[in-house]
């Protein structure tokens, strides 16, 4: 007996993902999902952008274990909740719809969801966010997104993160951002140093157009 | 490894499917997959081996249809009503 079904594999979590995406609608709340490899620097970021933004924002920190990240974002004076997979190597909706139980939506002005550290499988995973940002530090190498291109083809900014490295590094800039460019013409390339804070206002100052539904450079 | 969140997801569909339609045994699911997934057909197989459900797919084998784009889909299941 055959059954023509002509469905997609990730149904489910993209029913769960549609359910968080009018969650966060009913409560007003842009969702950021933060993608990256480990070390690129995503938290070390947050804690940068936590200390200098006047909006409200809350964090749902994804790692396989310890609550680290979540204990670092907690300092900043942010509501965070921490999701273990104890293996999993990346966040779906389902998880990230548990962690919301967790979270008092109506405080918050703005969620970052920090993905579980992998340039691989998180891309696949639809949380319900209203923004895909994928974070890339100069020291991971200039062929890092040809080498994976879901994370950058479907990213709605890159961050370039640690660039205060660069005069370091023989990083070649040009090349790195042409090849995250061949995948995704026309996507923001932002650069930010956590350490120094250049480009955090920049940042700060795309995020507050991108949302009010202005310019996305 | 993606395949394994894949294949979690893909053992729960047909399941669903499965029950939907009165299905007792599954033989045959037939996926259609883009190539910017970059899903190793070889991985996606041996995950679904590991976590398919007994004795519904006990038997069931993959056959996976590549094309360019983004799809991953379930084209069509094939199997044995329940009795």
């Amino acid at each position: 007996m055959r059954v023509k079904l002509e469905q997609p594999v990730l149904q489910g979590n993209d029913a769960a993902a549609r359910a968080n995406r009018e969650r966060f609608e009913r409560h007003r709340l842009p969702v950021l999902n933060l993608i990256s490899s480990p070390g690129a620097g995503k938290t070390t970021f947050l804690e940068r952008w936590l200390a200098q933004t006047e909006l409200r924002v809350g964090v749902i920190e994804g790692d396989l274990a310890t609550s680290l990240d979540a204990e670092r974002i907690a300092a900043c004076g942010a509501q965070v909740v921490q999701i273990n997979t104890h293996g999993a190597c990346h966040l779906d909706a389902t998880m990230v719809a548990r962690a919301l139980d967790h979270l008092d939506l109506d405080r918050l002005d703005c969620l970052v969801i920090e993905n579980v550290g992998n340039l691989v499988c998180p891309a696949a995973f639809d949380l319900g966010e209203s923004l895909r940002i994928t974070l890339l530090s100069p020291t991971e190498g200039e062929d890092k997104p040809a080498k994976y291109p879901p994370s950058f083809r479907r990213a709605d900014a890159v961050l370039l993160t640690k660039i205060d490295l660069l005069p370091y590094l023989g990083c070649d800039l040009d090349r790195l951002t042409g090849s995250i460019q061949a995948l995704n013409p026309d996507v923001p390339i932002l650069y930010v140093s956590a350490q120094t804070g250049e480009g955090m206002a920049e940042w700060s100052e795309w995020l507050r157009q991108r949302l009010s539904g202005g310019g996305s450079t | 490894m993606h395949e394994v969140g894949i294949a979690q997801e893909l053992c729960l569909a047909v399941e669903a499917a499965a029950a939907e339609h009165g299905l007792g045994r599954i033989d045959l699911i037939q996926l259609i997959i883009g190539h910017e997934r970059l899903v190793c057909p070889e991985a996606l197989q041996f995950a679904f081996d590991l976590l398919k459900p007994r004795p519904l797919m006990q038997e069931a084998r993959l056959q996976i249809q590549g094309r360019p784009g983004y799809d991953l889909l379930i084209d069509q299941i094939e199997g044995e009503p329940c009795a």
